[in-house]
């Protein structure tokens, strides 16, 4: 479960919903994630002081049988404009975290609820950003049996760039670093192409997981309040991963200016 | 000097009197056994003779162990030695067979200190075993002195020069006198009805079967093919859930071997049977986590405790698994 930085609660849509489903190919009974995003600008309430934006997180995941895991979360940016072209922004996001292992019949069942926050920062200048978060989740209280540790205490770092080829297409590459406790960092690059603002079509791939990945981010229909569908499959390219098996991932987006 | 001191307990008039009165005890700890299949072996390992110990470290079971195969006419007994404030914990069997008596003894370690230690010891004719007395084991050239006592339900093993007892836990009196984890909500009632409930072993033998007449039968469906057994009488009560299928009106045929077929290790499970998973598939067996990434590679067949390549413990989250043959499946691990 890859942890967004709150500080991407932008405040370029008055409104930003997404919505998205994400799956193994190939095994049985593999693990499913459920998303639902959302970004709500402060023009909507301030129309004379747009710096500002409150969101939403929730994230259930399906590990087989027996396992689910949710995550809610609120998150709140501030944007701050430091110069005429550098925008330093940053952002918090605080919920819970529940695991649950539903009745099985090891006998080994029952569900920890925890605390759970993280923090980010971002300065974008010009077409160039970077962003850090720190994804502590306040989970010491957990019991060391549920090992909730996996998904949490993540650090990442991102660098992005993008550059207008001609007014109707841009070219996005963002590095993605992460480290998480208790697991090996990785890094993730991103590169993908936007066709009049409305497609988008890119590549990823991830250093140390040994995966990449190919996707139609975005496929856009209307004007001010677009619908937007994404498709990313993430697809194994060395012999340590499961070799006939991909992740894919379909994102439904609804943006209003 | 074990062997003496059985002999004695086992022919003394007390010893026959005590053995006649735990007949029922035991027979009732086998059904019930069946029932609960509460932190040991099934009862038809312990019906073919084998035995188990389990045990516990700071309440988390963090260790099995089964013992020979039992004979016919043969008795028993465990001895325990350890090394007083290490972490290193030996484990012997007495085993006694007409006059004849042999030790079977392994070690292990653990992490940690001793203190906390809890056995849990399978025995098919000792439940109710008074006064076990002295002993004497040996292990790598150094001799232990213990005795162990029979102090309410639990057995007490304490080692000479040292304070601290040690609890061994025998499972058919406190299976006798416990009501045993919950219900879980009852989904559907099944038809009312005088409900037989048979437990057939791996081979289709018949364990044992339980009228409703001699007891209450309490059935939850919990799913389409799964059903949380209750069994209550005057005695004792066992619950337990199994996978078995209806058959006809009033006969239900309960089949444990699905439990297995479940791929599941729960390292603090009371059923030893989810603490590890056998492979017998032949080959490299090649186990992923959650990101595609291989945390461990086994040759099979093989059992696996859920380690990774380093000897840790996995943690808590569906594992897949890749054979030699293309085929994959999907594990569990829930700690």
């Amino acid at each position: 479960m890859i942890s967004i930085n709150p500080v991407f609660a932008d405040t370029g849509r008055s409104i930003d919903l997404n919505a998205g489903y994400q799956s193994y190919f190939g095994i049985r009974k593999s693990r499913r994630l459920m998303s639902l995003t959302g970004s709500f600008s402060s023009k909507l309430w301030k129309e004379e002081k747009n710096n500002s934006s409150l969101g939403f997180s929730i994230k259930s995941q399906h590990v087989g049988q027996f396992i689910q895991r949710s995550r809610f979360h609120l998150t709140y940016a501030h944007h701050l404009k430091i110069h005429n072209d550098a925008l330093l922004s940053a952002g918090i996001a605080l919920g819970a975290f529940n695991s649950v292992i539903k009745d099985n019949p090891s006998g080994v069942a029952g569900s920890d609820l925890v605390l759970d926050g993280k923090l980010g920062l971002k300065l974008k200048v010009k077409n160039y950003f970077i962003a850090v978060m720190l994804d502590p989740s306040f989970n010491n209280s957990v019991k060391p049996a549920r090992e909730l540790t996996q998904m949490q205490r993540q650090f990442s770092s991102m660098i992005g760039a993008k550059w207008g080829l001609n007014p109707d297409i841009m070219v996005h590459g963002d590095i993605y670093y992460i480290h998480e406790q208790d697991s090996k960092d990785w890094t993730r690059i991103n590169v993908f192409v936007e066709f009049w603002k409305s497609a988008q079509i890119g590549v990823g791939y991830d250093f140390d997981r040994l995966t990449s990945a190919l996707y139609f981010d975005k496929v856009s229909w209307g004007g001010s309040n677009k619908l937007s569908v994404g498709l990313s499959y993430d697809f194994p390219v060395s012999s340590k991963t499961i070799s006939d098996s991909g992740t894919y991932q379909i994102v439904l987006n609804l943006e209003k200016e | 000097m074990i062997a003496w001191l059985l002999h004695s307990i086992i022919l003394s008039s007390m010893g026959r009197m005590l053995l006649k009165s735990i007949k029922y005890c035991v027979a009732l700890g086998f059904v019930f056994l069946a029932m609960k299949g509460y932190g040991q072996s099934p009862p038809w390992e312990v019906e073919n003779g084998q035995y188990s110990m389990i045990f516990e470290f700071n309440g988390d079971v963090v260790s099995e162990i089964s013992a020979t195969e039992r004979a016919e006419t043969g008795d028993y007994i465990g001895l325990f030695y350890m090394s007083p404030g290490t972490t290193e914990f030996c484990i012997g069997y007495y085993q006694y067979t007409e006059g004849q008596s042999s030790v079977l003894t392994t070690s292990f370690r653990e992490e940690g200190l001793a203190q906390d230690v809890i056995f849990k010891i399978w025995h098919t004719t000792k439940a109710c075993q008074t006064d076990l007395s002295d002993y004497t084991a040996e292990k790598d050239g150094a001799t232990w002195d213990g005795k162990l006592t029979l102090q309410g339900m639990v057995f007490v093993i304490a080692l000479s020069g040292e304070t601290a007892g040690y609890v061994l836990e025998y499972p058919y009196t406190q299976m006798c006198t416990d009501t045993i984890d919950t219900m879980s909500p009852l989904e559907e009632q099944p038809a009312a009805g005088v409900y037989h409930l048979f437990v057939v072993s791996t081979n289709a033998s018949e364990l044992f079967n339980v009228s409703s007449e001699t007891g209450v039968i309490e059935l939850s469906l919990l799913d389409s093919a799964r059903y949380y057994v209750s069994l209550e009488t005057d005695i004792c009560v066992a619950q337990n859930r199994f996978d078995f299928e209806i058959l006809g009106d009033s006969v239900c045929k309960v089949w444990p071997e699905p439990l297995n077929e479940t791929k599941i290790i729960a390292p603090r499970s009371d059923n030893p049977e989810f603490r590890k998973l056998h492979f017998s598939e032949e080959g490299t067996i090649k186990v992923y986590n959650g990101n595609g990434l291989l945390v461990r590679q086994l040759e099979g067949p093989v059992d696996w405790h859920g380690n990774d390549q380093n000897g840790r413990l996995l943690p808590t989250d569906d594992y897949y698994i890749q054979f030699d043959s293309g085929e994959a499946t999907t594990i569990s691990i829930l700690r």
